[in-house]
């Protein structure tokens, strides 16, 4: 949901526009307002190839168009070597596409791959990001499809091939399908024997059974194969839990039956069987899918990072190859604009890099030759070329993310509940069950097997083993479709006791972009639009956060001889008068913290920009209070946070290291406290590991995203009460689950044991018993309404 | 009772073809994206024209 200040937001990507920006243009007979002009350029584009349908299918609205990107080298020798296939005389490449959002975007870019020449199909899978692209090498060339995808505003990475989880989700829908079909067969056939016990001669109830044999046959070995490689994993780790009871239930009443059949016995119990996996391979099938798809994504993204690098030869040529292929002491060349891929000594001019995915510090931090540039730092303004010093594990970035994997390691040792009550249930009913067969040998040998089955199956913990399961699947998917992926299958129960929230600044609570709040005109010669205007010129093309403030003004103004001075601002020149914007002590020699427009003449126009919340944020803020005590920890400057802080009602602790932040994390939760915390860069990556619950937003660094328990696809804040709000939910109703099943067997298995009840009776409860648990679970996927805040009243804005 | 042994192989049969047929739809991707071929009978019937080459 994306909330528009003054009513006007950009029609191609939702973002925010103020009443006064320029960007316009004439759609279909309706003027539509513009962020940028790479968003107008999309939006015009769409409509002039007859693909406006776009807007109007679509459910969500996707990123903006970002500056134009080279993809010159993807076309290179080496990186088709590295990432381009080639398959009946076309090539294919694996992509991760940007923003995509919803299944409209899959359809645009489908759209888009068939209007291209030479481009034979662009197939993309809109959970995951994952995109195909199958293409005539002699037709057309990569560096043109990623060029057009970018223009569009779906800027794609080379990524690997996630073939591999591909695979298994199709191999667990068959399996599924098989358990499915063969469980309504089985019924169908064991049916039969119920309703005909009597009557049925002794031939044609053989015939039933062997045919119910046949079928129950593969939906023991086929789809209830993961159930068993389970339960031989956990028996290995001597941690015997759901799987080994679940492998133990239908193993017995396969078996059992398989026997009766062969001897002629009293009653067959494959239903029971077939049942049982189709079950729970249901519920478990859901819950992975939407597992399995969260963490493909991040999994995706993780891998588009730093594959290959540019390395120079001694001749001064430069060649794709491979990061592994680098050594200490190779040279590479970074373009700007591009993260750096491995630790590395500067040999060019001095530049600007960004290293806020290290430090969490916007501000660009200038480097001189001789420096070291660290892993994860971009390019800002020049190109770099670096000596590798460190690379892969050895660089910084990697050391951070082994000393994260570590702390992950460690928290995954703590079992769940329901695999601890599994286990001695487990053992519990198989005491009872032998005990009920010694018990009747000795007494009556005849009705020993039949009392041994009913008990078997009343025990068969069914609904029992579904009761968590199902109500987990049934909040995964509930959050799922709102845009909330929990990551890790524990993070949903912990997340039921938070009682303290706390949030990074930059990026979590205010929307981490500055933005121009007032703009002074102090010469009449030049009104504020056409300050604002000249100051988007000057700013054109440039990556530095400041940049992002200005470029809704852009329209077109020409200008010459730009360059970028590092730390200080802008210079060029417009209509023959050189210009500079930047710093009040660099631009015109005066003071203040505004940031000035200045020409020969001095001061001509003086602009305030800064962060500003985001729309939901004290809404949201004051929801948690309701539960929690919230708290801001951020590396800023204590000032700034203080006033957002101030704002939000809320404590602060501003100038912390990454590492004070993950200490205290830790120290609130030594005192007893479930913290739970909420971040987006990678300097907030150990303290979301730390947290009890770690959320990352959605527009965060992959890294972060990669080690949080659970990701917000959309940046909306008021997401976190409707994870806290369905944990709480899902607990209640696997209580209730747990509950009816306990109180259930407890209820039925003195009548198996006493052989009262007949083992199919005992069946038919189980499954009645087991449909009740689901349908309970079902109520989950009812979601609360969230209330929208009104933009308007809360365009609060902080100087940060 | 005889018309069984005709009734249940034959049911049987069903259920393989049904089975042989999932799996070729699965392994033909059909259920790899459930979303978008939904917009696909949206569109017009003609498909979208191919950029001239040259331009």
């Amino acid at each position: 949901m994306v909330v528009a200040m003054n009513g006007a937001a950009c029609y191609h990507c939702g973002e925010s526009v103020s009443a006064h920006a320029l960007i316009r243009a004439d759609l279909d007979g309706a003027e539509r307002a513009f962020c940028c002009t790479g968003c107008r350029a999309a939006a015009e584009w769409l409509h002039q190839g007859g693909l406006a349908d776009y807007y109007t299918l679509r459910s969500e609205v996707t990123g903006r168009v970002d500056a134009a990107q080279d993809f010159g080298d993807w076309d290179s020798a080496g990186f088709r070597r590295l990432y381009v296939h080639d398959i009946d005389g076309q090539s294919e490449c694996d992509l991760s596409i940007g923003n995509i959002r919803c299944a409209a975007c899959a359809w645009l870019i489908d759209r888009v791959g068939r209007q291209m020449p030479g481009v034979a199909a662009i197939t993309v899978d809109p959970a995951t990001t994952h995109a195909r692209v199958r293409f005539d090498p002699a037709r057309t060339s990569l560096s043109a499809i990623a060029a057009r995808l970018a223009a569009i505003g779906y800027a794609p990475r080379i990524v690997q091939d996630p073939a591999d989880a591909k695979r298994e989700r199709r191999q667990s829908l068959k399996r599924l399908a098989v358990a499915g079909l063969g469980a309504m067969q089985a019924m169908m056939f064991t049916e039969a024997l119920y309703w005909g016990a009597d009557e049925l001669d002794v031939g044609t109830r053989d015939f039933f059974r062997i045919v119910a044999m046949l079928v129950a046959t593969p939906v023991v070995f086929y789809s209830g194969f993961p159930f068993f490689r389970g339960a031989w994993r956990e028996l290995s780790l001597r941690q015997p839990g759901m799987d080994v009871l679940v492998s133990l239930s239908v193993g017995l009443a396969y078996v059992a039956s398989v026997i009766e059949t062969l001897r002629g016995g009293p009653a067959v119990y494959f239903d029971a069987a077939v049942m049982f996996v189709f079950l729970l391979g249901a519920a478990r099938h859901v819950e992975a899918i939407a597992r399995a798809r969260a963490t493909e994504r991040l999994q995706l993204i993780a891998s588009t990072q730093h594959q290959h690098a540019d390395r120079i030869d001694a001749s001064g040529h430069a060649s794709a190859v491979a990061l592994s292929e680098l050594r200490h002491g190779d040279r590479i060349r970074v373009a700007s604009g591009e993260s750096v891929p491995v630790d590395g000594r500067l040999q060019s001019s001095a530049a600007r890099v960004d290293e806020s995915l290290l430090t969490g510090e916007a501000e660009p931090v200038p480097r001189a030759i001789g420096d070291t540039v660290l892993a994860g730092s971009v390019a800002l303004d020049t190109p770099l070329l670096l000596e590798v010093t460190a690379v892969g594990t050895a660089t910084r970035l990697g050391q951070l993310r082994a000393r994260i994997g570590t702390g992950l390691h460690l928290a995954a040792g703590s079992t769940e509940l329901g695999q601890r009550i599994a286990a001695r249930f487990t053992l519990a009913m198989l005491v009872v069950a032998a005990l009920t067969g010694l018990y009747w040998a000795n007494v009556d040998a005849a009705r020993a097997m039949p009392a041994v089955l009913a008990v078997l199956a009343a025990a068969c913990p069914c609904a029992f083993a579904l009761a968590l399961p199902a109500s987990l699947a049934a909040a995964h998917s509930m959050l799922a479709k709102h845009g909330v992926i929990v990551t890790r299958p524990d993070a949903l129960t912990r997340a039921t006791r938070i009682d303290r929230i706390v949030c990074d600044k930059t990026g979590t609570l205010t929307e981490g972009r500055p933005r121009l709040i007032e703009a002074f005109s102090l010469d009449a010669a030049v009104p504020r639009a056409r300050a604002l205007a000249i100051a988007a010129a000057l700013e054109r093309g440039h990556r530095h956060p400041l940049a992002h403030a200005f470029r809704e003004f852009d329209c077109g103004v020409e200008v010459e001889a730009a360059q970028a001075l590092a730390g200080s601002g802008v210079l060029g020149q417009v209509d023959g008068q050189t210009w500079r914007l930047g710093r009040a002590d660099w631009s015109a020699a005066s003071d203040g913290d505004d940031i000035v427009l200045a020409n020969a003449g001095g001061v001509v126009a003086r602009f305030r920009v800064a962060d500003r919340l985001r729309a939901e944020a004290v809404d949201a803020v004051r929801d948690w209070q309701r539960f929690a005590t919230v708290e801001v920890m951020s590396g800023d400057h204590p000032d700034a946070v203080a006033t957002v802080a101030g704002v939000l009602g809320i404590d602060a602790r501003g100038r912390l290291t990454p590492e004070q932040k993950r200490a205290a994390i830790q120290a609130l939760r030594a005192q007893g406290h479930r913290v739970l915390m909420i971040g987006d860069g990678l300097n907030d990556t150990e303290s979301l590991a730390a947290a009890d619950v770690g959320v990352a937003m959605g527009g965060g660094a992959a890294i972060a995203q990669c080690h949080a328990d659970v990701l917000l696809l959309r940046d909306d804040l008021r997401l976190v009460r409707l994870l806290i709000d369905t944990a709480q939910h899902a607990r209640r109703i696997a209580r209730q689950n747990l509950g009816w099943s306990i109180g259930y067997h407890l209820m039925i298995v003195p009548f198996a044991v006493t052989g009262l009840m007949s083992p199919w009776l005992a069946a038919v409860g189980m499954a009645a018993s087991s449909l009740l648990v689901t349908l309970n679970a079902l109520r989950l996927r009812r979601a609360p309404v969230m209330r929208v805040p009104d933009a308007r009243k809360q365009a609060t804005e902080v100087h940060a | 009772m005889n018309i069984l042994l005709v009734l249940v192989p034959v049911s049987l049969a069903l259920i393989g073809l049904a089975i042989w047929a999932f799996f070729w739809a699965v392994d033909d991707g059909q259920f790899d994206d459930l979303d978008t071929p939904g917009f696909h009978a949206l569109d017009d019937d003609k498909a979208p024209e191919r950029e001239d080459p040259q331009a």
